[in-house]
């Protein structure tokens, strides 16, 4: 059985489903990201100790350099989708491997701040700033995973649709983008609110 | 249509530029020093403002989408200006109360009170 509105788009959402799904999804990412940076800025405000955590010991090169990376991956997603609307697949796997190599970047340089940091004795536990840091860098990071997990498989076995349904392969790499570059979007914020602020 | 992709395309690239632009900028204004620290804030905040209408406007396509997202997307700000705003609710010095506040530091704390007594003594 055919499941109904993969391609064609249903007519009182004017959508496909699966992108009214992804933006129901990402509303409630909002509210989830939401919270803890409500949690953040309460802590903040309330906390007189603030000053002597060690924000300002944070390694603001490369988060600048891992926010760069990021937003490249934001903009190799969106071409990986639109190489498919060209009707390139050789353009679409050459953007989507573009995109997983930047997401494992992103990775990799997370690891080295959080070892330095692990190095210097800085736990979650060791005061408020530090365990608002780890708790949103680190649920965005399993964002980060969550979105390798799911591009690394359009990457690769779940390339095959476009042999057979090269329609409704081009909106999954769409609805992967709006999640890939909400994504980009909360580290947007995180960066100035953890980093530079 | 393919005149379409092609300006999309444009588009993406022109996107690219201005965010890595705004990154740069963002990071200079952490290094300045505001005379308020609101001001410091504000503008970082406004940057990232920016950048998230770039980033939501084009890579998401928010600025051409159908009306259902947009509503969805209307309570979602609504939900979240209430989340946000709802630990003001509570009684601020409760809140503020520093004995209420897990310390992990706690002789910095004393300190501090000794401070106060110290200037009160005076």
């Amino acid at each position: 059985m055919k499941i109904p509105y993969n391609e064609e788009l249903r007519p009182d959402t004017g959508l496909y489903n699966a992108k009214l799904g992804i933006w129901l999804f990402l509303a409630s990412e909002v509210m989830l990201f939401g919270g803890l940076f409500s949690a953040y800025i309460m802590l903040r405000l309330s906390d007189p100790n603030w000053a002597n955590y060690g924000q300002s010991a944070l390694n603001i090169p490369l988060a600048t350099l891992n926010t760069a990376v990021l937003i490249t991956s934001s903009v190799t997603m969106v071409m990986s989708w639109i190489s498919l609307k060209l009707n390139d697949l050789k353009k679409y796997s050459l953007y989507m491997g573009l995109t997983l190599l930047c997401s494992f970047g992103f990775l990799v340089i997370k690891y080295i701040e959080y070892t330095a940091k692990f190095d210097h004795g800085l736990f979650p536990s060791s005061n408020n700033f530090l365990a608002v840091y780890f708790t949103l860098t680190g649920l965005h990071g399993l964002h980060v995973i969550g979105g390798i997990i799911v591009n690394g498989y359009f990457f690769g076995p779940g390339k095959s649709m476009w042999l057979t349904e090269p329609e409704r392969f081009t909106n999954r790499i769409e609805v992967a983008g709006l999640y890939w570059h909400f994504v980009d979007l909360v580290w947007i914020f995180l960066f100035p609110a953890l980093y530079l602020l | 249509m393919s005149n379409d992709i092609k300006n999309h395309i444009k588009v993406y690239r022109n996107v690219f530029i201005g965010l890595l632009i705004f990154t740069a900028l963002t990071v200079g204004a952490s290094y300045v020093e505001f005379s308020l620290v609101w001001v410091g804030i504000f503008v970082g905040l406004l940057i990232a403002f920016v950048k998230g209408y770039l980033v939501a406007a084009n890579f998401m396509h928010l600025n051409n989408e159908k009306s259902l997202i947009y509503m969805i997307l209307g309570m979602t700000v609504i939900f979240f200006l209430v989340l946000f705003f709802m630990p003001t609710l509570w009684n601020n010095n409760e809140l503020r109360s520093p004995d209420r506040i897990p310390l992990q530091n706690g002789e910095v704390y004393n300190e501090l009170k000794h401070d106060n007594h110290h200037h009160e003594g005076h």
